[in-house]
Order: structure tokens, then C-alpha cells, then sequence
């Protein structure tokens, strides 16, 4: 609990924590503009339709969760990273062990620390987003009238649960990517780099890899079900992992991500 | 020389071995540091220090050997034993966003619990009080070191390990933590310090560890050791250094020695004061080095009995002064008919 509360600490005073929060809100901001702009300029009627129906409630009280997602998911896994590598670069950790702290327990600490540090930019991003659905429902002329639809209010706890877990799978992944590289750089290098291979791999391997972890918290998101990319005969269809599975495959992957951390921490020679 | 007499052991080694890949880093390396002492633990780089260290902290793990730490084996697993220890390992370890009070704070977290007004107290310590809510990454290195024996010190350790904590310290830092660590020793706690800075290790530690490739060589009271391997140094005119070292040659047997392999006898020393040689004969034939001194011409303008430190730590683990250009070059061996190429004045490889 104490590694816990001096992570959060840390993590309040961490510029990169502020940096990271501003990029997502910042790209956040530009997606509601492009979605404004779409549907204001869009000459056909459905396709407006379908556009302002992003911003508008009731769906936007969950539509706004996989827009933060799409941004920043990427961006989390990043930020653990950056984190865990930070420990092994700076030598804190080594000071810490040398303390006589337990190896695994401060990285699982510190991991924890971490994945709630994100989950509150979550929901502070949420509440922004929140806040330009309803700037973007008046721009469009859009009626205010289901901002308070008890069913769309409803599916907010389960959506939030759900981005939750989505969010600490990424933040995870990265941090056990980062322990093993023992570096900040390299730890956000190799994530990075597999973030993408995984998103193109998964164009041609979509059986397999709808197993893997960020497959895994996408169908986790979006609720499961296959997806069509394209039309006509070029048209790709990714296979998702369906509920229960996604979560249950999803709450693995956290549980791996840990256990290889800790695992690695607990082994390592640490040197200067 | 039983250096536990009388004391209870803070620390100690038997065996300890490591190698990384095809690298010896410690070969059988045995070290018995009594409780209430300041040790100084001595070696060329590469001579194993760290990964001493890295150990006695559980940051490494032996090959083989044994540790006992406070009186009670140190081993995987035994993690709380370090709530009692202070370490300082190679540079100070801080995340440079934080001020210094809150690094401070962030490492109180982990191991032994802290009372907060400890905190305030150790900035008072290493002065750094009214810098304290600054950030790291804007401190000078001394300010870092300074803080880094503070973090030592935050569980008031009974035994404390520093690894060249005088780096980057200036005059008033260096004195003040010897201040502090001797006042430390005299509370009964234990100073395991490594260093480089061997004048100032003289001032400081009560007992002396020197390792080389891993091996202990000598371990014992200081002024017993240095009492044992006594010299004379002269000092000259920085300019007659080579002629004074070529005139004391023969006095310390340097063609002997060179011919038996061993350290060269005469040699310039390193030092913040130009012309000091050392000759490693015995302290009793001071007059005899004056004197072929004045027959070549050369005169002394102090002469010193007795031994430093850094002498008895370049015969015992083999370190050679560089060969510098005094007076010619050559590696101190007497060539055939020749007049001896004399040893250098400045740099050390080891």
C-alpha cells in the first residue's frame, strides 16, 4: 500500500503523466472537430446521420469511451512503459531493493500504481469528452433531450468496466515489455513495435491473433463479434473474440503481463 | 593481524565468487569487517568492488561463497536484513522530477518504515535543507551525492555501505562527511566505504580492506599496515623529478626489483603537490636517500618518513604508474649497461 500511494505520488509530479493526458485530450479534441465538420459538410443524408450520431446521446455516453480508447490506448501502453523502463534507467529501483523491499512486490506495486494512475486520466478524459458531446450535439443542432435516457446512463458503469480492464491490459503489456528491455527507450520501442505488427499481422492471421492481447481488449471494448473491413471481394473480415471470452482472455493477458514482470524483476541481476 | 579482535563482526564474506560471462569479477574474496568501524575498501577499478557491493545488497547473487550480514547469514531470501543496512551504490539514484524531500520521501516507501521527521532531519544533515524542495535534476553532483548518503542513512542503518561517496564533493562536503561518518562509527554503527581518493580514506577509515582481481590482499588497521610498509618520500623541484628518481635508483635496489618483476621502488606520486617521490626503503635510511639526493646535485626541500596509503596500495595490488615522459621513457627496468630508465611522475592504470 505505501509503494502504492509514493507511486501515485510520483506519478502526480511526473511531467510525462501531464504530457501524456494533454496528447489524448488534445487528439480527442481534434476528433469531435473532424466528426463536427463531417457531418455539417457530408452531402449524403445517412452518412451524416450515422456521423452525428457519434456525438449524440443517448449513445454518446458510451461512444465516448472507444473514442478515448482508440487514442488512447496506444498511448498507455507507452506511458507504462516509460514508467517501468524509467525504474531500471534511473537505478530507483535498485535503491529500493537494496532497502530490502521485495523485488516482485515493488514492480507489482508500482504496476498497479500505474494502471490507476491511467484509469483517473480515463475518467477525467471521459468527462471531457462528455462535456464536447454535448458542445458538438448543440453545434449540430442535435437535441439535449436524451442527455438523461436512464438506459444510456445505465450502460455507463459496464462500458467504464470494460475500458478499465482494455486500458490495463495496455498498460501491463507494456510495463512487463519495458522490465524485460530494462530500458525506458527500448521498452516504448519494442511495445510500439509490436502494437503495430500486431494491428497489420492481424489483417492476415485474424484466427490466430484475435487471441492476442490487444485483439483481446478491442473485442473486449466493442463488445466481440467479427468485423468487416472494406467491400466487395478485397473486403477483410477480422475475427474478435466474443463476451465472455474477450474478458476472460483479456484478464489473462493482465495476469501474464504481471507475472512476467515480476518474474523477471525477481531473477534479474541488477547492475548500475 | 586478526582485525576482529575484541568486536563482534558487522560483516563479512567467506568465498564469495562471481563471474560474468568469461569475466572474473570476485575469486574467493574473504573480508571480516568488525561492528563500530570505519572500513575502507580498496581496489584498482575492475578489482571487484561494486560487484562486492552489488551483493551485499542483493542486487547480485554469488556464484559461491558466503555473507553474513549483521551477525547472521545474507542470503536470497533474507531481503528484511537489509532494513538495517544503508547503501549508497555506485551514483545516487533519484527520479530527477522530484525535489529532493520527495525522492527522499518516495525512497522511504519501501524497506524499513521511516518516521517523516527523519526526512527533515538528514536534509539538515547533508545540508541540503533549503534546497530541498527543488528538483533533482536541477542539483550539482555534490548535491546529489550529499543526497544519496542521506537516502543511506534514512532507516539509521547499522551498517552502512558507500561506494565512493566523496565523488564530486568539494572541500567543506568531503570534511563534513567525514565529520558525519566518524561520528556515525562512534555511535557504534559500521562505515563499509569504498573509495578512490586514497589521502582521504587515510584520514578516515579505522580499517583497511584491499582487493585485487578479486582476491583480498591485505586487510587490518591502517597504521599498523602502513607502519609495516614504511618508506621515505622526498619531495624536489617539479622539474628535477626525473634526475632525483634516477639519482635514488640504486639506493632502493631498483635494478634488483626490476629484474624480479616487482613494483618499481622509486616513483613520483600523484598528488595535488608537485616533485613528491616515494622510496620504498626502510623509513630508518632517511639520511641515506638525502644524501645521494645532494650528491647528484638535487636537494630536497622536505623529506618524510613512513608510508601512504596510495604507496601500499600500488605494491599491493601491482598497480604501475603510466609510463610518463620524465626525463625518457622506459618502464623502470635497468637496461644492460645502462643508466636505469627511471618510473614516471603522473597516472595510474590499473
Amino acid at each position: 500500500m505505501r509503494i502504492l500511494v509514493a507511486t501515485l505520488r510520483k506519478l502526480a509530479r511526473r511531467p510525462a503523466s501531464y504530457v501524456s493526458l494533454g496528447l489524448v485530450a488534445a487528439l480527442l479534441g481534434l476528433v469531435f472537430v473532424s466528426i463536427i465538420i463531417t457531418a455539417r459538410l457530408s452531402t449524403d443524408p445517412t452518412s451524416a446521420l450515422t456521423t452525428r450520431a457519434i456525438v449524440s446521446f443517448p449513445n454518446a455516453w458510451t461512444n465516448i469511451l472507444q473514442l478515448i480508447l482508440g487514442v488512447a490506448s496506444f498511448l498507455a501502453l507507452a506511458y507504462a512503459g516509460a514508467v517501468a523502463g524509467s525504474e531500471w534507467s534511473w537505478g530507483t529501483l535498485k535503491s529500493a531493493i537494496a532497502r530490502g523491499e521485495s523485488r516482485g512486490g515493488y514492480q507489482a506495486a508500482t504496476l498497479f500504481g500505474v494502471a490507476v494512475a491511467v484509469v483517473i486520466g480515463l475518467l477525467v478524459l471521459y468527462l471531457a469528452g462528455i462535456a464536447l458531446s454535448v458542445v458538438g450535439s448543440v453545434v449540430l443542432g442535435q437535441p439535449l433531450d436524451a442527455v438523461g435516457d436512464p438506459d444510456g446512463i445505465a450502460a455507463v458503469p459496464e462500458a467504464l468496466a470494460r475500458a478499465i480492464v482494455a486500458l490495463t491490459l495496455y498498460v501491463s503489456f507494456g510495463y512487463a515489455v519495458a522490465t524485460v528491455a530494462r530500458s525506458q527507450i527500448a521498452g516504448i520501442a519494442v511495445a510500439i513495435v509490436v502494437y503495430f505488427v500486431e494491428g497489420i499481422a492481424r489483417f492476415f492471421l485474424s484466427d490466430l491473433l484475435q487471441w492476442s492481447p490487444f485483439a483481446a481488449a478491442e473485442a473486449l471494448v466493442s463488445g466481440g463479434g467479427s468485423v468487416s473491413i472494406g467491400n466487395g471481394p478485397g473486403s477483410v473480415t477480422l475475427q474478435r473474440l466474443d463476451d465472455p471470452l474477450a474478458l476472460v482472455v483479456s484478464l489473462a493477458w493482465i495476469a501474464i503481463g504481471v507475472a512476467v514482470a515480476v518474474a523477471f524483476t525477481e531473477r534479474a541481476e541488477i547492475g548500475g | 593481524m586478526d582485525v576482529t579482535t575484541a568486536r563482534g563482526v558487522a560483516l563479512a564474506t567467506q568465498g564469495l565468487a562471481k563471474r560474468y560471462g568469461s569475466r572474473v569479477a570476485l575469486d574467493g574474496l574473504d573480508l571480516r569487517v568488525p561492528e563500530g568501524v570505519v572500513y575502507g575498501f580498496l581496489g584498482p577499478n575492475g578489482a571487484g568492488k561494486t560487484t562486492t557491493m552489488r551483493i551485499l545488497t542483493g542486487l547480485v547473487r554469488p556464484d559461491a561463497g558466503h555473507v553474513e550480514v549483521l551477525g547472521r547469514p545474507f542470503g536470497r531470501g533474507d531481503r528484511r536484513r537489509l532494513f538495517e543496512v544503508g547503501a549508497l551504490i555506485e551514483s545516487p539514484a533519484f527520479y530527477p522530477f522530484l525535489s529532493g524531500r520527495e525522492n527522499l520521501r518516495a525512497l522511504a516507501a519501501t524497506g524499513a518504515r521511516v518516521p517523516v521527521a527523519r526526512i527533515d532531519e538528514l536534509l539538515e544533515l547533508v545540508n541540503l535543507r533549503d534546497r530541498a524542495g527543488d528538483r533533482v535534476s536541477g542539483y550539482s553532483l555534490g548535491m546529489k551525492q550529499r543526497l544519496g548518503i542521506a537516502a543511506a542513512l534514512l532507516s539509521d542503518p547499522r551498517l552502512l555501505l558507500l561506494d565512493e561517496p566523496a565523488n564530486g564533493l568539494d572541500p567543506a562536503g568531503i570534511v563534513g562527511m567525514r565529520e558525519t561518518l566518524r561520528r556515525l562509527a562512534d555511535m557504534g554503527k559500521t562505515v563499509f566505504v569504498s573509495s578512490h581518493i586514497l589521502s582521504e580514506v587515510q584520514q578516515l577509515v579505522d580499517v583497511v580492506g584491499i582487493i585485487a582481481r578479486g582476491r583480498l590482499v591485505r586487510e587490518g588497521r591502517v597504521e599498523e599496515l602502513l607502519r609495516e610498509a614504511g618508506s621515505v618520500r622526498v619531495r624536489v623541484a617539479a622539474d628535477e623529478v626525473a634526475r632525483a628518481i634516477e639519482a635514488l635508483w640504486p639506493v632502493a635496489g631498483g635494478a634488483a626489483a626490476a629484474a624480479a618483476g616487482a613494483t618499481a621502488p622509486v616513483s613520483a606520486e600523484d598528488g595535488p603537490e608537485p616533485g613528491w617521490i616515494a622510496v620504498r626503503v626502510d623509513p630508518a635510511r632517511g639520511a641515506e636517500v638525502n644524501r645521494a639526493l645532494a650528491a647528484a646535485g638535487v636537494y630536497a626541500s622536505r623529506l618524510e618518513t613512513g608510508t601512504t596509503l596510495e604507496g601500499l596500495f600500488l605494491e599491493l595490488t601491482g598497480s604501475h604508474p603510466d609510463v610518463a615522459a620524465v626525463g625518457g621513457s622506459g618502464s623502470g627496468s635497468a637496461a644492460a649497461g645502462g643508466p636505469p630508465a627511471p618510473p614516471p611522475a603522473t597516472g595510474w592504470r590499473s
